[in-house]
C-alpha cells in the first residue's frame, strides 16, 4: 500500500503521524505487504509556524519529516520528495492504486491533482482545507476506471478556477512574500482526524454504508454534516 | 403577507436547506420563491458568502431561474476550505 501526502503544513504535520501508525499496524505479520509513505513538500519549515506545526528542524519539510518519522516506523519505506508539485512532475510521485492526501495551501494545486486523478483508473484523493474555525474534506475515489464521486472540481468552481496560484510557478521571493492567514491548531488537527477517518473507511474498515464524498465542519459552532457527491452526468 | 418561517406541527411541506454545517427545514406556507430569494432571505442563518453553486436536489440550477415547490432540498456548495 502506497500512501501519498502532498503539503507538510498544519494538516499534513498533524496528518503524517497518525497515518504512518494506521499503516504500520496494518497487515502485521505479512512481509509482503509493503507500505510505503511518500512526503511530497517543496517548502521549508519556519520556527514563525511553531504554534502550528509539528517539526525538529528548520529544513525542507519532506526532509525533515522523513528524518522524524523513520526510526519511529522502521517497517515502513518513507520516501521525501523536497518538490512542489505541477502538472509536468506529478507523475513522479502519484502512481495507480496510491492513496493521495492532499494538505495543501491553495486552490490550484487541488485543481492540478484531482485533474491529474480522473485520468488514472484506481485512486483515493482525500483533500481538506480549512479557514479560521472551519473547513472541510472532499474525497474522490475510482476503482477500475470508475468514478465512485465527484472530482474535486465538480461542485467547487472555486476549484475549477482558482484565483490563487501554484507555489510551483512562483519565484522564491514571491514565496516569501504571501500573505500568512490566521489559522488555528485545533483546525488543523480536527481536518487531518478527518482525512484520516476517510482513509480508514475506504480502504481498512471497507465500510461502504457510512461513507461520504464531503464532510463539513465548524469548531466555532462545535458542527459538522457530510455529505454524497456523486459523479455528474457529461 | 407571507412569511417564511420554521416547520412546525405537522406539516410536511418544507424545505431543507443547507450549507456548510448549516441545516434549516423551512414551511414555506404555500408561497412560490426562487432559490435565489430564499437563499437572500436565509442568508444569516445559512452564513452564505453569496457565491455558492446552488443544487436542488443534488442538481445544480440557476438560483434566479428556479423556482421552488417547497419540498426540495436546496444545497448553496459552501466554498472548499483552502489553506492547510
Amino acid at each position: 500500500m502506497r500512501a501519498i501526502i502532498i503539503g507538510l503544513g498544519g494538516i499534513g504535520t498533524h496528518l503524517v503521524e497518525p497515518l504512518c501508525r494506521t499503516l504500520a499496524n496494518l497487515g502485521a505479520g505479512d512481509r509482503n505487504d509493503a507500505r510505503i509513505v511518500v512526503l511530497v513538500d517543496g517548502d521549508k519549515y519556519e520556527i514563525k509556524n511553531r504554534e502550528r506545526q509539528k517539526f525538529l528542524t528548520e529544513a525542507n519539510k519532506a526532509d525533515a519529516t522523513r528524518e522524524w518519522l523513520e526510526p519511529l516506523f522502521p517497517e515502513i519505506k518513507i520516501e521525501a520528495k523536497p518538490h512542489f508539485v505541477d502538472a509536468k512532475n506529478l507523475f513522479l510521485f502519484v502512481k495507480e492504486g496510491d492513496s493521495v492526501f492532499l494538505a495543501v495551501d491553495n486552490h490550484a494545486t487541488r485543481k492540478i491533482v484531482s485533474d491529474y486523478a480522473r485520468k488514472m483508473q484506481n485512486v483515493l484523493l482525500i483533500s481538506g482545507g480549512n479557514e479560521e474555525y472551519d473547513g472541510n474534506v472532499q474525497i474522490y475515489e475510482k476503482v477500475n476506471g470508475n468514478e465512485l464521486c465527484a472530482p474535486l472540481t465538480s461542485y467547487h468552481s472555486e476549484i475549477e478556477n482558482p484565483k490563487d496560484k501554484n507555489p510551483a510557478t512562483l519565484s522564491c521571493e514571491e514565496l516569501s512574500k504571501l500573505p500568512s492567514s490566521r489559522q488555528v491548531l485545533a483546525v488543523n488537527f480536527t481536518i487531518a482526524a478527518m482525512m484520516l477517518n476517510a482513509f480508514m473507511l475506504r480502504k481498512v474498515i471497507e465500510k461502504r454504508a457510512e461513507q461520504y464524498d464531503e464532510i463539513y465542519f465548524d469548531l466555532a459552532f462545535g458542527a459538522m454534516r457530510s455529505v454524497k457527491r456523486p459523479p455528474i452526468d457529461k | 403577507m407571507t412569511q417564511i418561517g420554521f416547520v412546525g406541527g405537522i406539516d410536511q411541506r418544507k424545505v431543507k436547506l443547507t450549507s456548510g454545517v448549516n441545516t434549516v427545514d423551512l414551511d414555506f406556507n404555500g408561497v412560490q420563491y426562487t432559490v435565489a430569494e430564499v437563499g437572500d432571505k436565509m442568508k444569516e442563518v445559512l452564513n452564505l458568502q453569496g457565491n455558492e453553486i446552488a443544487l436542488v436536489n443534488g442538481r445544480q440550477v440557476n438560483p434566479l431561474e428556479y423556482v421552488l415547490n417547497g419540498t426540495e432540498n436546496v444545497e448553496f456548495v459552501r466554498e472548499a476550505g483552502q489553506k492547510g
